[in-house]
């Protein structure tokens, strides 16, 4: 199983990768990326189960990312950890087809709970 | 009219607690206006329109601790920035992603979206705004935080 972590923060990217580990999510391969542009970049030379993807981010941000790999007809499940989570924004994550939103700051359980159906399967 | 947000202090260690994965104890203390010669990063939260909705202001202290804690560098790195009396750039962009996240403490029915702004980390640097906003009239929350293993710093909103 491979997640590439998309977060303009390494701090976070790091936070994630640790809640990844306190959720009981052992044997993931983890990469990273700091942007929707970088995240694409990464794409180019490996394949990902799961991308945890944040909003904002400078050059490219998550929604876009998450069109644009959609128009390029990858199959690639992206969900996003975000610190802004309005109603607008999650209709928007969910019409563009984002399996999940979670909201920072977050918990292990939380991942457990939303990212256990789609790392366990 | 403009709704003042109104923050919850209790939820501000619980936070910091869930971001470094350590203990953190709150204190309640009296306005945390900063004195002129205090080193400190204040950052402006705006709504959606752009406007000023709060400032968050933490001293020194908080920022290195915190900002070491999150990615776990050891705690004598952040003694040492605090005994140079400048904000080290490393721990002060960690300490950001705590900011990010303290924009959900000021979130609620009556305010939707607050997203976090610019920060000064020169007080020489804040605009006007963000000087009438640092006032005890204008505090909303004042807290001495604890950080498990490194040490206290102290952090102020203003609404």
């Amino acid at each position: 199983m491979k997640i590439l972590v998309v977060d303009d923060s390494k701090a976070m990217r790091m936070i994630v990768r640790r809640t990844l580990r306190e959720a009981g999510f052992h044997g993931i391969e983890v990469s990273e990326a700091g942007n929707g542009v970088a995240a694409l970049e990464a794409m180019q030379s490996a394949s990902f189960d799961l991308i945890l993807s944040d909003w904002n981010m400078p050059e490219m941000n998550g929604i876009e990312l998450l069109g644009k790999l959609t128009s390029e007809g990858r199959t690639t499940k992206l969900g996003f950890v975000t610190s802004e989570s309005t109603e607008e924004m999650k209709k928007m994550a969910t019409e563009a087809g984002a399996q999940f939103f979670i909201t920072k700051p977050f918990t292990a359980d939380v991942f457990r709970t939303v990212l256990g159906s789609i790392l366990n399967n | 009219m403009a709704v003042r947000i109104l923050i919850k202090d209790v939820k501000i260690p619980i936070l910091f607690r869930g971001l470094l994965n350590r203990d953190v104890t709150g204190v309640k203390i009296p306005a945390f206006v900063p004195a002129a010669a205090d080193t400190c990063l204040a950052a402006v939260y705006q709504g959606n329109d752009g406007a000023t909705l709060a400032v968050c202001v933490c001293d020194l202290d908080l920022v290195s601790y915190a900002g070491a804690a999150l990615v776990l560098v050891q705690p004598p790195v952040a003694k040492e920035a605090i005994a140079t009396r400048k904000l080290d750039p490393g721990l002060t962009e960690n300490f950001q992603e705590i900011l990010n996240i303290c924009a959900t403490l000021l979130t609620g029915p009556d305010i939707p979206h607050v997203k976090l702004g610019p920060s000064y980390a020169n007080r020489a640097d804040w605009p006007d705004e963000v000087v009438k906003f640092v006032a005890p009239a204008r505090s909303s929350a004042a807290m001495k935080i604890t950080i498990a293993g490194y040490g206290a710093g102290r952090i102020g909103i203003f609404t």
